[in-house]
C-alpha cells in the first residue's frame, strides 16, 4: 500500500531513548528521524512529516510535549500521535486525548508494549488513510 | 528479581488498612527518574535482545550508568525524607 517508508518521528529528552528507538524501528523498515526539544520537534515534523510520532511530555527546555502535540495536530491532522511519558497524571492524559491522541503510554514500558502501539497506528493508517501527503 | 520479604504481605495490608500515602511531589520526583531510567534500560536490552546480538560493551555501560543514575537518585531520596543527624 505505500511506496516509500513509513516515517516515524520520536521526541525524547533522553538521547539514550531516541537512539534506540531509532534502532528498533529502522530495523522494521521505518525511517526514523528524532528530536531532543520541543522546538526541533516541531521543525523537523514540518519537514519530514512524519505518520506516527512518540511524544516524550516533560522535555528540558522550552515547549513541552503536549504543545508539540497540539501544533503537529494542526499542520499534519493525520499524523498519529503516541505520547509515552512517565507522567500518569488525569489532567495530562484528559489533555492528550482532546488534542487527538491514538495511545497514552506511560513509561517503563517493554518492548513489545512500544512495538504493539505503534503496530496498531499503522493498522488504523491503513485503513484509514494517510493527510501527511 | 528480589525475593519477598518475608512480612511483605503484612505491610500491604497495614499501608492499605492505615492509608498510608506517599506525597505527590514525591510520587513525581520518583517516577521521572525511575521510569525514565528503567524505560531506557527496557530499550537497550529489548533492542539487543530482538537483536539476537550479545549486548556490546558500549550498551552495557550504558545500562550501568542509568543504573547508576536510579541509585544515586535513591540515595538523595533517601537522605531529604530520612532527615538523621548520621544522613547530614
Amino acid at each position: 500500500m505505500f511506496s516509500k517508508k513509513l516515517k516515524l518521528l520520536v521526541v525524547d529528552d533522553e538521547k539514550d531513548i531516541c537512539s534506540f528507538v531509532k534502532l528498533l524501528f529502522r530495523k522494521r523498515g521505518f525511517s526514523v528521524f528524532s528530536a531532543l526539544t520541543g522546538r526541533q520537534a516541531i521543525s523537523t515534523a514540518k519537514k519530514i512529516r512524519p505518520h506516527i510520532a512518540l511524544i516524550d511530555i516533560h522535555l528540558k527546555k522550552g515547549i513541552d510535549g503536549l504543545e508539540v502535540l497540539r501544533q503537529i495536530k494542526e499542520f499534519l491532522l493525520g499524523c498519529r500521535c503516541i505520547i509515552v511519558t512517565w507522567d500518569s497524571a488525569k489532567e495530562k492524559i484528559r489533555k492528550a486525548k482532546s488534542l487527538g491522541v491514538v495511545s497514552y503510554l506511560t513509561k517503563p514500558l517493554t518492548i513489545k508494549q512500544l512495538i504493539d502501539s505503534v503496530n496498531r497506528a499503522i493498522k488504523d493508517i491503513r485503513k484509514r488513510g494517510t493527510a501527511n501527503g | 528479581m528480589a525475593n519477598p520479604l518475608p512480612n511483605e504481605q503484612e505491610i500491604y495490608k497495614k499501608i492499605k488498612e492505615e492509608n498510608l500515602t506517599i506525597h505527590p511531589l514525591i510520587w513525581q520526583l520518583i517516577e521521572h527518574h525511575v521510569n525514565n531510567d528503567i524505560h531506557t534500560i527496557n530499550l537497550i536490552i529489548g533492542a539487543t535482545v530482538l537483536d539476537g546480538k550479545p549486548l556490546s560493551e558500549e550498551n552495557a555501560k550504558k545500562v550501568l550508568n542509568h543504573s547508576k543514575a536510579i541509585k544515586d537518585f535513591l540515595d538523595k531520596l533517601w537522605k531529604l525524607t530520612n532527615p538523621r543527624p548520621e544522613n547530614v
